[in-house]
């Protein structure tokens, strides 16, 4: 049972996540007709990339920070069984993160901060913006130790009894985000904030490029577990299974934590100030974290195969027919994954060191992570919420319909809008890029494709308003009786024991520094080894 | 969403998850063939970087 004050919390952090993609959202639909060209008085660069940092920022800091963080107080009250630990802790964290927000906000809603979601130097923006960000991630480590403690805490109350999955993954999560933030927390630290103020004249680019490697990588994971959470814990449960495989499962979590993190340079094959070696190192490890993925697809396929032929599916794949696609959580998962194939193939050809050249920069790299992240990982976002919603609001759904609605055009939308994008990449259309508007050959073969983009990223803004439609209205609906417990997936093999590996982090963590010393510590040595030079910043 | 209550399931104590590895080794062949594609078929025509 999540009582009343848990309820507030994890509600009070979702509608700030919803309410930032919302916003993002509509900044999207902006960003694309700007791009094309159609309506000729909306051409702005200093506006476009005012918006599109403003839409970057938002969507993935702001919708992710806080829905993970709100969905993970959920997730531990109601998967433990126990009581929030330190609910005054955990408020500090969502009214420290909120005013981080406020705080970069400000220089990004008047164009000074037109840094883009990755704020590589030397491109500048106002102290203000670098100081919120790293409010926001530092908030989010409050809710870290919240998730490590509760962790710690059940596992002494219950010796030798697994840790339900649902925390385990969420902790891994937690101890994920603290590795992965602190390439980027170094950064901001040490580098951009006294640029920024002025303390320091110039910033060695390599080195912040090299600190937000370490960041850039692991944190599509750290967006993607709760997504993952929801399609072991949530999707078999929803379909009428139980989790094929809970030892998989668990498997798969440690291996997002262990593989995710020294992966970052496949981001930097084309920059100079790292060695060829340990690109190819990094591209490596780029292509193992492709097997815990494939071992999610295995699980979660299977738990969904057995739910179909319990409902009476036959043949090979008789029962993905029969399979309840009414329900969202369903759907979601099963869109979800049809996106994350999609985009997983567009990202073993940037993971790929020499293929990498042709779509390097390109438009195919937005394409790509559009896919993955607006798409498997938001729209999974999305099932979480109307699968939680009724409980931490003791309401049902306004609606069975519309959510099926707004998940399919959610899908459709995507495909529309990633699929040009990715044949502008191939084209050889360049990313960041405010305008595509230079009447050349090769310009204008770009037009069909942005114009279907368009198409798409209307869509997608119909959707995106529908979805905060349905929450509201839900939650302003008349009080109906509902249970306040959250449901997870049973297993098909019931779990008694699991190896101590697969029940605690320790070990994990040892292996992740010496991997990281491995991968980053000569990479990161290097820049006061050798003579470098600062840049001054420039746009601001 | 109603769902067939326990009389109705079928038992899955030998269940074997045969779709599944058919979809995913389908998805997994599909994602090999496209990326030769892309590698012959695209990435190399085009030649060294001028």
């Amino acid at each position: 049972m999540i009582d009343s004050g848990v309820r507030k919390l994890a509600l009070s952090h979702l509608w700030v996540a919803f309410g930032a993609f919302g916003l993002a959202s509509v900044l999207g639909l902006y960003q694309v007709l700007e791009r094309s060209g159609v309506i000729t008085a909306m051409q702005s660069p200093a506006v476009y990339f005012a918006s599109v940092s403003t839409h970057g920022v938002l969507m993935a800091f702001v919708l992710t920070i806080f829905f993970i963080m709100g969905f993970g107080y959920v997730t531990a009250v109601s998967s433990l069984k126990t009581p929030l630990w330190n609910p005054a802790f955990c408020w500090a964290g969502f009214w420290l993160a909120l005013a981080g927000t406020g705080l970069a906000a400000l220089p990004l809603l008047i164009g000074r901060a037109s840094v883009l979601y990755t704020f590589y130097p030397p491109v500048q923006a106002n102290a203000l913006f670098y100081i919120g960000a790293t409010l926001l991630v530092v908030a989010s480590w409050l809710w870290c130790v919240v998730m490590i403690v509760m962790h710690g805490q059940w596992k002494k109350a219950h010796p030798g009894e697994p840790v339900p999955l649902p925390m385990f993954a969420t902790t891994a999560n937690a101890i994920l985000w603290l590795w992965t933030s602190a390439g980027v927390a170094a950064e901001m630290l040490f580098q951009l904030i006294p640029w920024a103020l002025g303390l320091a004249a110039t910033v060695d680019v390599g080195m912040a490029r090299t600190l937000f490697a370490w960041t850039l990588h692991p944190i599509v994971y750290f967006w993607l577990i709760p997504a993952y959470l929801a399609l072991y814990s949530f999707v078999p449960k929803a379909a009428g299974g139980r989790l094929f495989s809970h030892e998989l499962g668990r498997a798969a979590f440690v291996m997002l934590l262990v593989f995710s993190l020294p992966i970052g340079f496949h981001h930097l094959y084309m920059d100079p100030e790292q060695g060829a070696g340990f690109k190819l190192s990094h591209g490596v490890g780029t292509f193992l974290v492709a097997l815990p993925t494939l071992m999610t697809a295995f699980t979660v396929t299977a738990s969904m195969e057995m739910a179909g032929r319990q409902r009476g599916g036959s043949g090979l794949f008789g029962w993905i027919g029969a399979l309840p696609w009414r329900n969202p959580m369903v759907l979601a998962g099963i869109l979800a994954a049809a996106m994350l194939v999609l985009g997983g193939f567009g990202g073993i050809v940037n993971a790929s060191y020499a293929m990498n050249a042709m779509v390097h920069n390109t438009a195919w790299v937005p394409g790509h992570f559009h896919l993955i992240f607006a798409g498997t990982t938001v729209i999974m976002y999305m099932a979480i919420a109307y699968y939680i919603w009724p409980q931490l609001n003791g309401k049902a759904l306004c609606s069975d319909k519309l959510p099926l609605i707004q998940l399919w055009s959610w899908f459709i939308g995507m495909v529309i809008l990633t699929t040009p994008w990715h044949i502008l990449g191939l084209l050889g259309q360049p990313r960041r890029i405010s305008s595509v508007t230079y009447n050349s050959l090769l310009t204008l073969a770009w037009e069909p494709y942005e114009l279907a983009m368009i198409v798409g990223g209307g869509v997608l803004t119909a959707s995106a308003l529908l979805f905060l439609h349905i929450l509201a209205k839900s939650q302003r609906q008349s009080v109906t009786e509902q249970s306040f417990e959250i449901e997870y997936a049973e297993y098909f093999h019931p779990v008694t024991r699991v190896p101590a590996l697969l029940n605690g982090f320790t070990v994990w963590n040892l292996i992740i520094l010496a991997l990281m010393l491995a991968n980053f510590g000569y990479p990161i040595a290097q820049f006061f080894l050798v003579k470098t030079f600062g840049s001054t910043g420039w746009g601001y | 969403m109603s769902l067939p209550d326990n009389e109705e399931t079928r038992d899955t104590a030998d269940f074997s998850p045969v779709g599944t590895w058919t979809l995913l080794c389908l998805i997994v062949f599909g994602m090999v063939a496209a990326w030769l594609f892309l590698y012959f078929g695209v990435f190399l025509p085009r030649g060294a970087v001028q």
